[in-house]
């Protein structure tokens, strides 16, 4: 299981180069991106996904090219993005299940599903109460709830620590590195230390270019 | 195999979006005022046979109401409202998603589109019936406290057959709208357009009447009189007697057609939807991509703006004034289409009423083409956007909308009378104001201005009672202004947004 780039180049929408890849391949683990603000991680996180043109080069999960085969791509990755919102008018229960659902999950195994997720994400409390009511924290975490449920090989988080206090960061952490013995985790983050701390590969970009193994 | 998974995708996201979109909808705060309106609105519309008002006039004299006939101007009062309400005011769909960012999680969905557009046109009529059902209890019950009575069977019949069609419609309107209006503007006004097209066919060729008026027409007819014949309401010049209980008699050979209607509107909507949705799916990352390109861009500001900057943030009178005109008028071709098509209607002679109301959607036609997104194409306008916040060039911005508004009006406004033009033009001027102020129409420019349309276009074709009569056009009673007042604070409370109150 691994997520290749091949001669991929990232690019601002205003033709501005932001980084490139020449060849990288990320396997099974916690892969954590980090660089400066502006750097480009968001962009490349997109462009995984398609919301942002890839100027040249292709990605691919297990030669599952993500432009080409985009839909058979999409059914094995899935993306948290910045800023995760959600129906304000539906329960955190009710949108894992929904989304679930989107998925082609069927509805017993979708509730029984999301029911176990939003548990391990610490809002079992707050399961039943509408999303609108939750803290910027509460929507962090169902966003990793929604990402991590899918149990796509591919899991891209962009920021998902953003407004969660620290306790719930290393509990969200601890997660994320039981899960990431099978699938492929690419989180951007600002944390460096407790991504080292639980065995992540770094992975920088720097001055528009991919360094393995360095934290911006 | 394949195809199988395909299919069972397809159902899973259908009823999952069909049960989810129910629940957001239900859920929604505004929910409960749309049902209120609905069924306050209903009520109103059918007045007691004591008031001293009624909706179906002849010569001034209140007719002979009873239970049945009650029951199916509610139903023609529902049809029109439903049109309006539930075609425009349905802001679930894509709009939403794009507004909450809920787009993106959308766009990395393994997930079918046509499951997707066929849930929420499923929720969307589910919802509509559920209000339509509430509403006909509601209606009954004030029969029934009125008249002493229950209407007949063959009233209920009727009553459904008129209702149905109009909120199909609605509710097919609403899904392409939906689906129209954060693509090309052009696409976003021919959705806009549609519906002003329906509105106006309603009252004027009998094969599109959806909301029973070729029936009443008949009844007019046959019965010797000679009625003026607004949308649903109807005044008589003439003193001859009239058997308002024959309103009550359903018309076989309307029935079927109706029926037919129903199914060829609901099958164009689908299949509309179906074929459009994956479309405009497909197209709107890549439209998405370029208006973000063209934001970049205009992130440099134009010489009017540096200078306006280099100013202290002072706009000029000139520099607001092309701002706002640019803004408004030069970015509604359309809109200054429809302008010129309702001054030429007046000038020839169609009726007040008809030249009034299609002006009165103009705002609607502008505010339609003002989304925050388009916004940020234009450099000027971007930089320029703080100074058109404070009050100098609001009235700017006010006159911009109001003179030509008051242009093509001109025909209507002076075919009433001194003390009525006058009163009429100074509620054009409070709404316009008030679509400006509330502000809300940049986020919702549909919810806001079709709120304001419907109370407009109530006023202006019909002989309203006091409660509804916004523009003073029929009534000048103190009690009416206190009620209009108290329905404009309300609405204003309940669009502006939460920052501004």
């Amino acid at each position: 299981m691994h997520l290749k780039f091949t001669g991929a180049v990232f690019e601002a929408l205003c033709g501005r180069r932001l980084c490139t890849i020449e060849e990288a391949t990320l396997g099974t683990g916690i892969t954590a991106l980090t660089g400066h603000n502006g750097a480009g991680k968001s962009t490349v996180l997109r462009a995984i996904f398609g919301l942002h043109p890839l100027a040249a080069g292709t990605i691919s999960l297990d030669a599952i090219d993500s432009r080409k085969h985009r839909q058979h791509f999409l059914a094995h990755a899935v993306f948290q993005p910045q800023n995760f919102s959600t129906y304000p008018d539906l329960t955190g229960l009710e949108f894992l299940h929904y989304f679930l659902r989107l998925r082609g999950v069927r509805r017993k195994e979708a509730m029984n599903h999301a029911a176990l997720w939003i548990d391990r994400v610490g809002l079992a409390e707050a399961a039943n109460r509408r999303t609108s009511d939750y803290s910027q924290g509460m929507l962090q975490r169902l966003g990793l709830a929604y990402a991590l449920q899918s149990g796509a090989k591919l899991c891209v988080l962009d920021e998902p620590f953003a407004g969660v206090d620290p306790k719930a960061r290393a509990q969200l952490s601890d997660l994320l590195a039981e899960v990431a013995k099978d699938r492929i985790i690419l989180i951007c983050t600002h944390h460096v230390e407790e991504m080292k701390e639980r065995g992540a590969t770094m992975v920088a970009i720097n001055h528009g270019a991919w360094q393995a193994g360095v934290a911006a | 195999m394949m195809m199988r998974a395909a299919v069972t995708q397809i159902q899973s996201s259908l009823i999952a979006t069909t049960g989810a979109e129910l629940a957001v909808r239900a859920r929604q705060r505004l929910s409960l005022l749309r049902l209120l309106t609905l069924i306050v609105l209903c009520a109103a519309m059918v007045p007691p046979p004591e008031a001293g008002y009624a909706i179906l006039h002849i010569s001034g004299r209140a007719p002979l109401m009873s239970a049945d006939t009650a029951l199916q101007a509610a139903a023609v009062v529902l049809g029109i409202i439903a049109l309006i309400v539930f075609g425009l005011l349905l802001d679930v769909g894509r709009i939403r998603d794009q507004r909450q960012q809920l787009h993106v999680l959308f766009a990395v969905q393994p997930t079918s589109i046509r499951g997707l557009v066929l849930g929420r046109l499923f929720a969307n009529l589910a919802y509509a019936c559920g209000v339509v059902v509430i509403a006909t209890v509601a209606i009954t019950t004030t029969l029934l406290a009125r008249f002493g009575t229950f209407p007949g069977f063959e009233a209920f019949i009727l009553f459904v057959c008129i209702v149905s069609p109009a909120v199909v419609t609605a509710v097919v309107i609403g899904l392409l709208v939906d689906l129209l209006l954060p693509e090309q503007p052009w696409l976003r006004v021919v959705g806009v357009f549609m519906v002003v097209l329906t509105l106006a066919m309603l009252a004027l060729f009998s094969p599109l009447d959806m909301i029973g008026i070729t029936v009443l027409k008949q009844l007019i007819g046959n019965s010797d009189i000679a009625p003026q014949l607004a949308i649903g309401f109807i005044k008589s010049d003439t003193n001859t007697g009239f058997s308002w209980l024959e309103f009550a008699v359903p018309f076989q050979q309307v029935i079927v057609p109706r029926l037919a209607l129903l199914a060829a509107v609901l099958s164009i909507g689908i299949l509309g939807g179906l074929l459009l949705a994956p479309m405009l799916v497909k197209k709107s990352n890549q439209r998405n991509k370029r208006q973000l390109a063209l934001t970049q861009e205009s992130l440099k500001p134009s010489s009017e703006s540096a200078e306006m900057i280099a100013g202290g943030g002072h706009a000029s009178l000139r520099t607001v004034f092309i701002i706002a005109f640019a803004r408004f008028v030069l970015r509604s071709k359309f809109a200054m289409l429809l302008l010129a098509t309702a001054f030429l209607i007046g000038l020839l002679g169609g009726s007040p009423g008809f030249s009034l109301t299609l002006i009165l959607f103009v705002p609607f036609i502008v505010f339609a083409n003002t989304q925050p997104d388009e916004l940020r194409v234009a450099a000027s306008i971007e930089q320029c956007e703080p100074a058109l916040s404070r009050p100098g060039p609001q009235f700017m911005v006010l006159s911009v909308i109001f003179l030509p508004m008051l242009l093509a009006a001109a025909p209507a406004l002076l075919g009433f009378e001194l003390q009525q033009a006058m009163t009429a033009l100074c509620g054009v001027i409070a709404i316009s104001a008030w679509l400006i102020w509330t502000h809300r129409v940049h986020d919702f420019p549909v919810l806001g201005v079709s709120v304001a349309g419907i109370i407009l276009y109530a006023n202006a074709f019909n002989e309203v009672p006091p409660a509804m009569d916004v523009l003073g056009l029929w009534h000048s009673h103190p009690f009416a202004l206190a009620i209009s007042a108290c329905m404009a604070v309300a609405t204003t409370l309940a669009l502006l947004p939460k920052k501004l109150r």
